[in-house]
């Protein structure tokens, strides 16, 4: 017995000490002269993914790509939030060996650049050894492409590709084409008008708002960037000090407020997320939907929705300068520091967003990518509206990032809530936009550095 | 040449039978220090650092800035104040609450024990659910709660939106979920009661609300306050219910120690701070706890 119980403790230890090395095969280092698919043949790399829509869409093809390079792909897939701790704890441990990892910039990018976690992929897309004559960068919508540029989130560092977007989304404002056709209201080209409609609708038609968009304090901070980017205004100043309490963003923020007790559900809509927003428009309490470009994928599921056909697609409207600006949301693949695969994983990078994937996941997917030909393709228009499609091309030109570019990404959208929510329950906003900007500062470690 | 053999009879078996205290417990003593002692010793070091968790940017030696930084802070004024507010009025309410009901249930009546079970659902119930739920049925617009408000012809409230309505709709969900804990100790020491100052105060005369105030409560008090302890540290360190209900919004009016230490540290990437944060709050449990186990050795039958 005795001697049964220590043969257990023993092997307990040895399981503790022992644990298996994987082997991994190097593609042989010969002369490469031109481009060739199977230049890193029997290579293996590893993928670290977040359970979504795209991961699902990209898993049952990577067969093709291994079909095509004779590279092997060990995909990992995780839900969102542990996949981001998984990475994050790789990267920090710097042990693990990744080579490729989804990453969204405006969230993760200011954090990866400030590290310098992102391996540079325009050397990769540069080399004409390393990159399909067929891979044309210049087909990519422009604003996707500057979300993953490192000088928009560190505008005085070094200018690099941080990696290549895989899904594009966009502001979008959707309205109901029956109620505005019966009540003879036209399609706001203003914020100005779009508050009066807004305000019609509340006063005149009942159990309708006018608007829905997101009010729920941090979480809304990446709806209302769309309404500060076309005010004019911005997160940070030229210097990189916090922006939140000039004109412009009180402007947006007092906007924001006039919608929601004018036009909107009052102060409820403290409560709004994004599943209060789609469930009163889809359920067709309201006219008009402050929101992202996808969930055109609800509002026309007959299962989930009462207004299948009756949304209409169009741009934000224009702020009191004159600006359209959207926000741009995008998920890209990169290529961390870690990766001892650096080529490899390129190709893969290079195939999963080259012409002929990206159009198949966006027709037979509805992955909306960055790539204009995908977007153009005739066949799109059976799956999207016209309209969404125009309106969509046309932002994801001059759409700016939904995140301030900074690292403490969560305490500047914790701030800045505050301000979204006092804006709605009608209190100060000046007083609470320059309290705001004070704890930014001191957030972002310029206290004092900034006025 | 001669082979020089090694005289020492080195066995892994006689090793690990002489060692065997050792050997059986190193695997917990390995997991206590990996999991419990590294962390509280790394979070006593890096409280006078600036960090922001990064390798590039390494800790940053700034004395004792973390903890003036705490008098300057509004929102750590503002977490103190919340958690007060909770602990105090939940504390107040579940410990009242759970002690009437508990005499209630002390009392013989038909289905006495299908009430019982019934009321200790809520506490069995999965936390975060629970509290999901709850935010539902609080949902300004199309929460039940609001549509019986209306019905009864009171104005609708705000509940976990509003400013003024954030924390009592949390103290409320918490009450509801953890009175019957209370109900369950306070039960277990009036059925352990002895039954002969009772029988004394009969022959003496005393009415039900004397024996109540001056004979059960009073032998009771240690069982109370036991359970208060633990409602106190639990109500001090309340997370789930104000995580899944309002995320300490609006205008992190429901935001309370517990959750401003886990924004600090792990999503504003003030490492540093945090750290110092954590020492305080440990201090502040710590005192509270003393205080109330003190309560309670003061009394004996």
């Amino acid at each position: 017995m005795r001697r049964a119980v220590l043969l257990l403790v023993v092997a307990l230890l040895g399981s503790m000490v022992v644990f298996a090395g994987g082997q991994k095969p190097k593609a042989e280092a010969a002369e490469v002269t031109e481009f060739d698919w199977r230049n890193f043949e029997g290579t293996t790399i590893r993928i670290l993914a977040n359970r979504h829509p795209w991961t699902d869409a990209i898993e049952p093809l990577l067969p093709e790509f291994t079909a095509l390079t004779g590279i092997d792909v060990n995909l990992e897939v995780y839900p969102e939030d542990q996949f981001r701790s998984k990475r994050s704890v790789e990267m920090v441990s710097g042990v693990a060996e990744i080579d490729v990892t989804m990453l969204m910039p405006m969230q993760e990018g200011p954090r990866w650049i400030s590290e310098d976690w992102a391996v540079p992929v325009d050397q990769f897309l540069n080399d004409p050894l390393l990159t399909s004559p067929e891979y044309d960068k210049e087909d990519f919508l422009g604003a996707a492409l500057d979300s993953e540029t490192s000088t928009t989130y560190a505008p005085k560092g070094k200018k690099y590709l941080v990696g290549i977007p895989i899904t594009v989304e966009n502001q979008e404002l959707m309205y109901r084409k029956d109620v505005f056709e019966k009540y003879n209201l036209s399609v706001p080209k203003t914020v100005e008008e779009m508050y009066q409609t807004a305000k019609f609708v509340n006063e005149n038609i009942p159990g309708m708002v006018g608007i829905v968009m997101r009010g729920k304090g941090a979480a809304a901070t990446s709806q209302w960037s769309s309404m500060l980017y076309t005010y004019g205004g911005n997160w940070l100043d030229d210097n990189g000090c916090p922006s939140i309490n000039t004109p412009e963003a009180i402007g947006a923020f007092e906007m924001w407020g006039k919608l929601a007790r004018d036009g909107s559900v009052g102060q409820e809509l403290v409560a709004y997320h994004w599943y209060e927003t789609t469930t009163d428009f889809s359920q067709g309490r309201a006219a008009m939907h402050w929101g992202p470009c996808n969930f055109n994928a609800i509002y026309e599921d007959p299962e989930k929705s009462k207004v299948v056909g009756k949304v209409g697609y169009t741009r934000i409207p224009k702020g009191p300068t004159g600006l359209s600006i959207p926000y741009i949301g995008t998920w890209g693949l990169s290529i961390p520091y870690l990766s001892k695969n650096r080529e490899a994983a390129w190709y893969f990078i290079q195939w999963a967003t080259s012409q002929d994937i990206v159009k198949r996941l966006q027709l037979e997917h509805m992955i909306l990518g960055g790539r204009k030909s995908a977007w153009q393709d005739p066949q799109l228009e059976k799956y999207l509206p016209k309209d969404l499609i125009e309106s969509s091309m046309a932002s994801l030109e001059v759409a700016k990032p939904f995140n301030p570019p900074v690292i403490q990404i969560s305490e500047f959208r914790d701030i800045v809530g505050v301000v979204i929510v006092t804006a709605i329950q009608g209190g100060d906003v000046k007083a609470a936009a320059d309290e705001a900007n004070r704890l930014v500062a001191d957030a972002i470690g310029k206290s004092g550095e900034c006025p | 040449m001669v082979e020089r053999k090694t005289k020492t009879n080195f066995s892994i078996r006689g090793f690990l039978e002489k060692r065997a205290s050792f050997v059986m417990t190193a695997p917990a003593v390995t997991f206590m220090t990996i999991m419990i002692i590294f962390p509280i010793g790394f979070t006593l070091y890096i409280m006078f650092f600036r960090w922001s968790g990064g390798v590039t940017n390494p800790p940053k030696f700034i004395g004792l800035n973390n903890f003036l930084n705490l008098f300057k802070d509004a929102r750590f004024a503002n977490a103190l104040v919340v958690t007060l507010y909770i602990t105090a009025v939940g504390l107040l309410l579940q410990t009242v609450l759970g002690t009437a009901i508990a005499l209630l249930l002390n009392e013989s009546f038909v289905g006495r024990k299908i009430i019982r079970a019934f009321l200790l659902l809520p506490m069995m119930a999965t936390w975060v659910a629970t509290a999901l739920v709850w935010r539902w049925m609080m949902y300004p617009k199309l929460g039940v709660l609001n549509f019986f408000l209306e019905k009864v012809g009171l104005p609708r409230l705000l509940w976990l939106s509003g400013n003024a309505t954030v924390v009592p709709s949390i103290i409320m969900i918490d009450t509801w979920q953890w009175t019957p804990l209370i109900i369950v100790i306070v039960l277990a020491g009036l059925q352990s009661l002895p039954r002969e100052p009772y029988e004394s105060a009969k022959i003496d005369g005393a009415h039900g609300w004397q024996i109540l105030f001056r004979i059960t409560l009073p032998m009771l008090r240690p069982v109370i306050v036991t359970a208060m302890v633990l409602r106190t540290v639990d109500l001090i360190k309340t997370f789930d219910v104000i995580m899944s209900a309002s995320q300490g919004g609006p205008r992190f009016r429901s935001e309370n120690l517990n959750i401003y230490i886990y924004n600090t540290g792990l999503f504003y990437f003030r490492i540093g701070y945090s750290g110092a944060l954590l020492l305080v709050y440990f201090l502040i449990i710590l005192g509270v706890t003393y205080f109330l186990s003190r309560q309670r050795g003061e009394i004996s039958f």
